[in-house]
């Protein structure tokens, strides 16, 4: 069963999809359904022997191309809706063991190619209001299955955490005729303390208001990019270098692979324009506070949406900085 | 030094899955094109090639 249930309370849709729950969980190597199909050995969802990379509907979707009418009836005060939408797998390497920072910079610039493909054909659907490109890399973030990947959500709403962002920065562009994102991204650099690296399309920095310890945003510093679909060519050449520098810089922290989200924020493809109030960023947010320690959503996260840091973004961009000269990269 | 104004062209291959429900792209990429950079989209599919449309 599968449905869009409304949340009053909060002016959010809830997608219910029962089906999730017979998903694939940790499957050992030899049977990892993203493995390429070796000749005699167990079929994988990929049926060739090999690949470069791959992207396939997922066989246990929150949200379908034909999605079934909605197994309960609803009312004005909470409505439902059939999940519709598309979501699909992305298969960064046919290497089991391999992760994003492993990948070369080459091979990373191909995955943005993939990603704007993506982006393009998911959005130019009628259906699809937003196109949202994410990682969950590690047990600790609760992935089911370890071989490098990550996924791609086209709802056929705008979600809430863009929603926000969007009111937000109509808000900030009302007041001053600027550009939000720009604006954050400018004060950063303007302050340099907790930026960690910058190139001619990006900087990264953890932000002045970072939720987690080693939250690191990476934003378009380019006017008007708000999505893949307007990236150059020196863009995506300049996103897979900074991504490289990142995900590594991560990895050297504790000399650990470090568990993280991976969240794309574009802006929505439903035909409205949004040049002058977005700018294409990344957000990552790794749930470790210290080596041994994890940061949890607990109370006043879960509950009220009130973050507590335990820590000074100050000091932890200087950690991520040192730890990007040990990565050598 | 790499030529920031160039980069290997991709190209897609649409195919069904084992389930003949759900569609797989596999996407291949090469340097040989003189192309301006653009994405360059092969969607001849697998089906196409089987003639099964």
């Amino acid at each position: 069963m599968s449905e869009l249930r409304w949340n009053p309370l909060v002016g959010q849709w809830v997608i219910t999809a029962t089906e999730r729950q017979e998903r694939t969980f940790l499957p050992p190597k030899d049977y990892c359904p993203l493995c390429p199909t070796k000749p005699g050995a167990f079929p994988t969802e990929i049926g060739e022997p090999d690949y470069d990379m791959v992207t396939f509907e997922n066989k246990f979707p929150s949200l379908r191309p034909n999605p079934p009418v909605p197994a309960i009836d609803g009312s004005e005060l909470e409505p439902v809706r059939p999940a519709g939408g598309v979501c699909e797998v992305v298969c960064y390497t046919p290497d089991h063991e391999a992760t994003l920072a492993d990948q070369s910079v080459t091979r990373l610039e191909h995955l943005v190619q993939v990603w704007t493909d993506r982006f393009r054909a998911l959005g130019d659907r009628p259906e699809v209001k937003y196109v949202f490109a994410f990682e969950n890399k590690g047990k600790e973030i609760g992935v089911t299955m370890f071989h490098p990947h990550g996924q791609i959500y086209a709802y056929p709403f705008i979600p809430p955490i863009i929603e926000r962002e969007l009111e937000e920065a109509r808000k900030h562009f009302d007041k001053t005729g600027r550009n939000l994102l720009l604006d954050i991204a400018q004060s950063e650099i303007a302050d340099g303390r907790r930026v960690i690296v910058q190139n001619d399309s990006f900087v990264a920095y953890i932000p002045f208001f970072a939720r987690y310890p080693y939250e690191v945003h990476i934003t378009a510093t380019r006017r008007g990019v708000t999505s893949f679909a307007e990236f150059e060519v020196a863009d995506r050449k300049n996103l897979a270098s900074i991504l490289k520098k990142i995900v590594c810089a991560y990895d050297k922290l504790w000399d650990f692979s470090l568990p993280y989200i991976m969240s794309i924020h574009q802006r929505p493809t439903d035909g409205e324009d949004y040049s002058n109030l977005y700018q294409f960023h990344i957000e990552f947010y790794p749930p470790y506070r210290t080596k041994d320690r994890l940061k949890y959503l607990a109370g006043s996260e879960a509950g009220a949406g009130a973050y507590i840091n335990d820590t000074l973004a100050e000091e932890k961009a200087e950690d991520l900085r040192q730890a990007l000269v040990r990565a050598g990269v | 030094m790499a030529d920031v104004n160039s980069e290997d062209t991709m190209h897609r291959r649409e195919t069904l899955m084992a389930d003949e429900r759900r569609k797989l792209y596999y996407f291949t990429f090469s340097n040989d094109s003189d192309e301006s950079g653009d994405v360059d989209s092969d969607t001849k599919t697998s089906d196409e090639e089987a003639g099964n449309e």
